[in-house]
């Protein structure tokens, strides 16, 4: 191992996605934190967009900069995978591999299930979810199961497209709210926009979680700053990037790369979460 | 004028008379000298008023970049910023440890330019390196007196850098870099006293008082760590009495947290000393606090209530209306530290006047490399906002181009 390389990481900024840093950076400690021990480190470079991510890989191989890739965001028809590959730079996927590329994986469809068995147990019958870009493959696995779980349940269940930001929280939380018949739970993607839901919600002089329930995802500082504090899934994005750390180690060792699996989530109750309006039906 | 044009985002020439004072000759000459050295560009029209419509101003990101490093005896931090100090690259490599600084030295300079070509960048537009440590500084802008950097102490590490590298250094104390920082992202809002709290190996404070950082004659105003907040309490390595540091810094918590046997064996924590290890033992402790673990809890909450003792004295004696929680330790211990932080500043004298907002900062594990980096570039391209610059003062009032002579 040259004294120069690094595990690269690339993170393509793109408008859409501004709203997803805080867990990716929390998703990067955590690979760091394991790799250090190794001595080795993680290059994180911070692009525009796509084209320039692929321009930094093809760079990377012809500099030798990058002894192996973590690929973040797998999206449906991604190419990406295919550049990595021709450029002879081994991968591990953050997520739902394209082929057999070696992945540390996240129970999306058992989590869901877990998120709907919560909201329908306190008797929610209309759920709404704010959702992540549909451009990602983890996004549509979770609409799939969502809708899958809804409707065996009774459960009435819609989906509106944010991009991970407080702003498209906030937004599309006011028009599911101002909307003739509203919900009585949402769900999100992610923290940041729960955040911007919870304040709307409160503008909108609605106490949740007494007229509106909200449930968040990725458990971080935010879901226990916010007051009330956010009920959410539990993954814990440290561990997740310790995961990823485990199998980038394998990889370089020239070792079989197990599929791992970040721990099925369940819901951490705290205090945005109960009963509908009028109780149980 | 960039400091103005960089706070702006986009801003006319007219906005920028009514900002800087100077008046209409001046501002229409320095903007095209800007212009001329590619470090502003025009980026169409404001909103018609009526009249002529003004022309806006914006930097060009992509004209020059800066390298910030933080130089830890666990880690050092590399991140790579363009010119409004938005960061491209980062990476993290192994902290100093007892490394002879000459040898350190030798490794920044070779890391530098791996890290400018594996983003692509033309090395000619670097600006230069911004680098902090863990202070103290010393009167000759040398490496400080924290106790395992001891061996810094008489070695004139700005010079030597400049040299192995060719290129400017700025250097600083970690604390006042991460609040510079914190002000270029603009995490202190429209706050005219504002204070980055660190917490990394020990403790400090950075001071941004009207938009500039605020440093003292020797560079180390806000020296957080080294408040009393217990008279008759335990010797700090500085030599004082119950320093908050000594009382209830990082090293503080973890030797409380492994002197707990059950508590050490469920958390994996070591017997290691040296800071890389106390590292690595805070960050396992405040992430079980995190997750509610009663006894990490309570190490972390007692340690919050003394740092926000200190906390209170700061922002008594300042009169800061903003406070920033930053640095590896709040990056992962912050969410405990800050509930206890926001109650005990409620008790603040100025209160009536005004609140003291306590907030996390967005980007609390590199804010010192961040800072550092923006550190040189307002060193370089923003006159009258030195830092500890260790070489001549540049000739002309801008930076001249990179590559050209110095």
């Amino acid at each position: 191992m040259s004294t120069t390389s690094a595990v690269g990481l690339v993170l393509a900024r793109a408008p859409r996605l501004l709203g997803a840093e805080p867990f990716f950076m929390e998703f990067i400690s955590g690979i760091e934190e394991r790799l250090a021990e190794h001595g080795r480190s993680v290059l994180l470079h911070i692009v525009a967009d796509p084209a320039a991510e692929i321009a930094a890989y093809r760079r990377w191989a012809q500099l030798r900069l990058a002894e192996a890739v973590v690929l973040v965001n797998p999206t449906a028809g991604d190419p990406r995978p295919a550049v990595l590959r021709e450029l002879g730079l081994p991968v591990v996927v953050a997520g739902e591999p394209d082929g057999d590329a070696p992945a540390v994986r996240r129970d999306d469809v058992g989590s869901v299930r877990a998120a709907v068995a919560h909201l329908a147990g306190l008797g929610h019958r209309r759920i709404a979810r704010i959702s992540g870009p549909d451009t990602l493959r983890h996004t549509r696995t979770r609409t799939a199961a969502l809708l899958a779980a809804a409707g065996p349940a009774g459960i009435d269940a819609v989906v509106l497209t944010g991009d991970y930001s407080e702003e498209s929280g906030a937004a599309l939380t006011a028009r599911l709210l101002r909307d003739g018949d509203p919900p009585s739970a949402i769900i999100y993607d992610n923290d940041l926009m729960a955040v911007g839901g919870l304040d709307v919600a409160g503008e909108l002089g609605l106490t949740v979680p007494r007229d509106l329930s909200l449930l968040a995802w990725d458990d971080s500082s935010l879901c226990r700053l916010s007051a009330p504090q956010l009920t959410t899934m539990s993954l814990d994005v440290h561990d997740f990037g310790e995961l990823v750390a485990g199998s980038v180690l394998a990889l370089l060792d020239g070792a079989p790369v197990r599929e791992r699996w970040c721990p099925t989530e369940t819901v951490i109750v705290r205090q945005t979460t109960a009963p509908p309006p009028g109780g149980l039906e | 004028m960039l400091d103005a044009i960089r706070a702006a985002g986009t801003i006319s020439r007219v906005g920028l008379i009514s900002v800087t004072g100077f008046t209409a000759p001046t501002i229409s000459n320095l903007v095209r000298k800007l212009i001329d050295e590619g470090l502003v560009v025009e980026t169409g029209h404001a909103e018609s008023t009526g009249g002529k419509r003004r022309v806006l101003l914006r930097l060009n990101h992509t004209s020059r970049y800066a390298v910030g490093v933080c130089l830890g005896q666990g880690v050092m931090t590399y991140v790579l910023t363009d010119l409004t100090g938005v960061v491209v690259a980062r990476i993290s490599r192994p902290g100093v440890g007892a490394e002879a600084p000459a040898t350190v030295v030798t490794r920044i300079a070779a890391e530098i330019p791996t890290l400018v070509d594996s983003v692509g960048v033309d090395r000619a537009r670097l600006v230069g390196v911004g680098l902090v440590f863990p202070g103290p500084l010393t009167g000759r802008g040398v490496a400080g007196l924290n106790p395992e950097l001891r061996h810094w102490r008489e070695f004139p590490l700005g010079a030597a850098l400049e040299q192995a590298t060719d290129l400017p250094v700025v250097l600083d104390n970690d604390a006042t870099a991460a609040a510079l920082g914190e002000h270029w992202a603009g995490g202190f809002g429209t706050a005219s006293a504002a204070a980055a709290l660190y917490m990394g190996s020990g403790l400090g404070a950075g001071l941004v008082i009207d938009g500039i950082t605020y440093r003292g004659p020797s560079g180390n105003a806000g020296e957080l760590g080294h408040v009393c907040v217990d008279a008759d309490g335990p010797r700090c390595w500085c030599g004082a009495r119950g320093c908050v540091e000594a009382v209830a810094g990082p090293a503080a918590v973890v030797a409380a947290g492994r002197a707990d046997a059950g508590l050490a064996g469920a958390l994996g924590l070591t017997t290691g000393t040296g800071p890389a290890a106390v590292a690595r033992d805070f960050a396992a402790i405040g992430r079980a606090a995190r997750r509610g673990q009663r006894r990490s809890l309570a190490l972390c909450e007692r340690s919050a209530r003394y740092v926000a003792a200190a906390a209170r004295t700061l922002a008594n004696v300042m009169d800061l209306e903003v406070i920033v929680l930053t640095g590896p330790g709040f990056a992962v211990a912050g969410s405990v530290y800050l509930p206890v932080l926001r109650q005990e500043l409620h008790t603040v004298f100025s209160r009536s006047a005004h609140a003291v907002d306590v907030r996390l900062s967005r980007s609390a594990a590199t804010a010192s490399a961040v800072g550092a980096a923006a550190l040189v570039l307002e060193s370089e391209l923003v006159p009258f906002h030195r830092g500890l610059r260790v070489s001549e003062s540049l000739d002309g009032e801008f930076a001249p181009l990179p590559g050209s002579a110095r």
